[in-house]
């Protein structure tokens, strides 16, 4: 039973992120004023990649890019998407899904670096400098969330936000919101922080030594980590959902913002990036943190 | 049975030292067979709390000295883990010191210092308690040291430190003697009077206190005496260096828990102390201390090129985090701290053991010489990789089960700032310990490293050992959780509800079976994505992206191409004004008093005219003295 769930949820949550990244595509386009990719772009994009050859410089890079994919397809598990969850027992424990994640960061950095390539290295320490900038804020926001809530379960929270537009936590607490949509941004590696991927400088960083299949579980991988990073911002904040369309929509809903703002902003340098997230969103975190225990 | 086994220790000690320089071998495997009999001996007193031994040694001046053993519940869990640890690590320093000079003492001392370990944990009163802590600090130091110039340096740190300690915990114990309601040397018996001496005098109880945290703290290292450990497990062999960042640098916390926690508790609950969410001040206050500790050992892990001192550093930090948890002085705070005590010694054991394996082959510890040793040294690597996954707090190894109590702990007793300095150090901790997997074991291998094989299968037996009890003691905590549940409840507090697999709080509930399984089901998913599709073709590690040129023209080479030297550069450079390393300050210190004690020792060695004035003057103050008396 619990493989048949997983296997509904991981190919769900693929198609759902392979369907933003090819949306995502058209609508910067737009705001570029080009006409851009059909939307169907990126399926094609992942049937294509996993047709070609591919390269590999040892065991070590295979099993870094699998472990990354699955990490993120099994934090997936654990998240409440629209009141299911593939692990009831959990219930969305917030602290597991936060390290259970970084199993697919790490699965990642330890496959493209084990490539040799200087570049891809560059990239991986760039996002793990700004990851120590956005986390901090961001789990500053959890905490306040728990806080409120007596509770570390992402479906309790969604619990206390049923019951109207009014008892959403985006609401409730605004500044919480802003500060997990600007994390989000950096989660998802868009402009303005994009350092980690930056094409232009450092041959996209993490992604130069992948081609073929090994960049196409890749692609996979980022499309499952959009559907998890919106999923738990549409948990944290938005209420969750009660049919699975609705939680879509308004994950896409997210996703449209940090795409708007990718849009049209340039980019940081990373360390830029980590002193900006230690001064703005921390404040504001620690403003909500301090608002919700007084 | 338990002086039985550390005289046997001390015999064996000597046994070793006289066998002579040749037999290598024979010197230690003696050593650990007799920590898998110390082990066993351990192992059969399990259960048997009422037991106690007691010896009479002299009295002077009416007070008697004696030794006393008991096995209490959290002694027997520290010493039976220590010792089991202690003999995973000798199987590794069997074969690795075959080829190494100054084994002899070393061998003789370690012997010594497993049976002090074993007097510490066991002890009953502060005497035997304060000789085994003596013999502790002396052996290990001689350990560090066998006679190398730069460990004698780094030794110093920590016999100074140590000593420091040592000598506030004796005045400690004379203070704790010298209070007529208290009046005794037995551990249990002083806490409970020093309870009631809290109605009393509440400052000398806090003066004691601190002496004896003194003591702890500069053991543990705890902030502001954080920065010996970069120093002496960095310098220290290469097969103690397990030892002394797994198991010798939690006797501090070892006595926190023994004497600290339940004196704050007894107070507590006499009702005299303010308190904060339930917490005494001071012990908030020495949270904090922890959460320091835990972020300044980050960011200082974060800067370091040496791979043995980053791995000291993150010692550092994971000793915050347990003592942050404990001083919060919740069931769930106690659990979580001696749960991750007993994980740290486990995988920071084996991650040590995996750079010994490094050094053992390739005699670097700067990472940046180092790279791409994965496919050389698979079984290392993997040793490596789970017990960085385990120190990050990674599901499903062992320490994400502590880390997840700690938080739990944190955030049930309404700390949010506490839990996010820990975050920020936790967040930090995937940092550094990528950078030490990537610049050891990924990327380019160097040419001159291209012969370097995987180490023998004697020192792989301990990696395969520590693999195996990182990934259960991963999905099933219970089984250590329970021992610790009865800790918990000897000091009077309700013992967290665990099952074998589940871990339950206030707040939520974990299943580490349902973790683990996942975590191998998505690996599954990941595995047959992999599958389909063409199949891989394998290229040279040279044959990289560099856009379009060839790296032959230009003389590139494989340590060129490895990205390692300065990796977070720019990171270290927001910190640059920011002093963390208190090693200047304790340099200064040095500095100062070696300026002093030379100008006082001048004044004898060149001019008799001098000494003859300060003894003249000595005698003058002596006369006076004797007349106002």
């Amino acid at each position: 039973m619990i493989v048949v769930k997983f296997i509904i949820f991981s190919a769900l949550s693929v198609a759902v992120g392979l369907l933003f990244m090819g949306i995502g595509r058209k609508y910067t386009a737009r705001i570029h004023r080009r006409y851009g990719p059909p939307f169907w772009q990126s399926y094609i994009d992942v049937i294509k990649l996993f047709s070609k050859k591919s390269i590999s410089h040892n065991w070590v890079m295979d099993f870094g890019i699998m472990m990354g994919l699955a990490g993120i397809l099994g934090t997936i598990a654990f998240v409440p998407i629209a009141g299911h969850t593939v692990v009831d027992s959990m219930q969305g424990n917030i602290i597991i899904i936060l390290y259970f994640m970084t199993i697919g960061y790490l699965g990642m950095a330890m496959g493209v670096s084990a490539s040799g390539n200087p570049n891809a290295t560059i990239g991986i320490a760039r996002a793990l400098t700004m990851m120590l900038g956005y986390e901090i804020p961001f789990v500053i926001v959890v905490v306040s969330l728990i806080f409120v809530n007596k509770s570390s379960l992402l479906a309790d929270f969604v619990a206390s936000q049923s019951g109207g537009i009014l008892h959403w936590n985006i609401v409730r607490y605004p500044l919480a919101y802003i500060v997990g949509q600007i994390s989000l941004q950096a989660m998802l590696g868009e402009k303005p922080f994009d350092a980690m991927v930056a094409p232009s400088e450092i041959a996209s960083g993490p992604m130069v030594e992948l081609s073929g299949k090994m960049m196409g579980l890749g692609f996979v991988q980022h499309a499952a980590q959009i559907f998890l990073e919106t999923a738990l911002i549409v948990d944290l904040f938005l209420g969750g959902a009660s049919t699975i369309w609705v939680f879509v929509l308004k994950q896409f809903v997210v996703f449209l913002i940090a795409l708007s703002f990718n849009a049209v902003f340039p980019r940081f340098r990373f360390e830029d990036v980590v002193k900006w997230f230690w001064r703005w969103p921390f404040a504001i975190s620690i403003i909500q943190l301090l608002l919700v225990i007084l | 049975m338990i002086l039985t086994s550390l005289t046997i220790t001390v015999v064996v000690a000597f046994v070793a030292a006289v066998i002579g320089t040749k037999p290598k071998w024979l010197r230690w495997t003696i050593f650990s067979a007799l920590l898998a009999y110390l082990s066993w001996v351990l192992w059969s007193l399990y259960g048997r709390w009422d037991y106690a031994e007691s010896y009479r040694l002299f009295s002077l001046g009416g007070v008697k000295f004696s030794l006393n053993f008991a096995i209490t519940k959290l002694g027997w869990f520290f010493a039976f883990f220590t010792t089991l640890i202690n003999f995973v690590i000798s199987i590794f320093s069997i074969r690795k010191n075959l080829a190494e000079r100054d084994e002899l003492g070393i061998c003789a001392l370690w012997i010594l210092l497993a049976g002090a370990n074993m007097a510490i944990f066991l002890a009953a009163d502060w005497i035997t308690l304060f000789i085994a802590w003596e013999v502790m600090t002396w052996t290990s130091y001689f350990i560090i040291t066998p006679g190398w110039k730069n460990s004698f340096r780094a030794a110093n740190y920590y016999f100074l430190l140590s000593m420091l300690g040592a000598y506030a915990m004796l005045v400690a114990i004379w203070w704790l003697w010298a209070i007529p309601s208290v009046h005794t040397f037995n551990i249990a018996q002083s806490i409970s009077g020093l309870a009631n001496y809290w109605s009393v005098s509440p400052t000398s109880v806090v003066i004691i206190a601190i002496l004896f945290l003194l003591g702890f703290f500069s053991k543990s290292s705890v902030f502001p005496f954080h920065p010996w450990p970069s120093e002496a497990h960095a310098e220290a062999p290469d097969d103690f260096s397990p030892y002394l960042s797994g198991i010798m640098i939690k006797y501090g916390l070892y006595g926190v828990v023994l004497f600290v926690v339940p004196l704050f508790l007894a107070i507590v609950r006499s009702g005299g102390a303010h308190t904060i969410n339930g917490v005494p001040v001071i012990s908030y206050v020495l949270a904090w201390f922890g959460a320091i500790t835990a972020v300044i050992g980050t960011i200082l892990a974060i800067m370091e090129n040496d791979m043995k001192r980053l791995a000291a550093w993150s010692t550092v930090a994971n000793i915050g985090y347990a003592a942050t948890a404990i001083f919060i002085l919740t069931p769930l705070g106690l659990t979580g701290g001696i749960f991750h005590i007993v994980n740290h010694a486990v995988f920071k054991s084996m991650i040590f053991v995996a750079l010994a394996a490094v050094k053992f082959r390739t005699h670097e510890r700067q990472m940046h010489r180092l790279g791409g040793l994965a496919t050389k040294m698979p079984i290392t690597f993997l040793t490596f990789l789970l017990g960085i996954i385990a120190a990050a707090g990674i599901p499903p190894m062992n320490g994400y089960a502590s880390k997840w109590l700690i938080y739990q702990a944190l955030l049930a007793a309404k700390f949010p700032f506490l839990t996010t300095m820990i975050f920020i150090a936790s967040t930090g901790a995937f940092m550094y310990l990528f950078r030490a997997l990537h610049s050891i074991f990924l990327g380019q291998l160097p040419e001159r490293l291209s012969g370097v094989r995987e180490v023998p299968f004697i020192m792989q037996i301990p990696m395969y050992l520590g693999m195996l009890a990182m990934i259960l003691m991963g999905v099933f905590p219970g089984y250590i959780l329970k021992p610790i549940g009865g800790i918990v409840a000897a000091l009077g507090l309700e013992p967290v509800k665990v099952t074998t697999t589940k871990m339950f709080s206030v707040l939520s509930v974990v299943d580490s079976l349902a973790v683990y399984n996942m975590f191998a089901l998505s690996f599954a998913a990941a595995f047959v994505l992999y599958l389909i599709g063409k199949a891989r073709r394998k290229v040279a590690p040279l044959d990289t992206y560099t856009a379009g040129q060839n790296p032959a023209d230009f003389g590139v080479t494989t340590e060129m191409l490895h990205f390692a030297y300065k990796f977070y550069a720019p990171f270290s450079k927001m910190f640059k004004n920011i002093r963390l390393n208190y090693k200047v300050y304790y340099d200064d210190i040095a500095k100062n008093t070696q300026v002093f004690s030379e100008w006082f020792s001048g004044i004898f060695k060149f001019s008799t005219m001098g000494a003859t004035i300060w003894f003249v003057g000595a005698i003058v103050i002596i006369i006076i003295a004797g007349w106002l008396g």
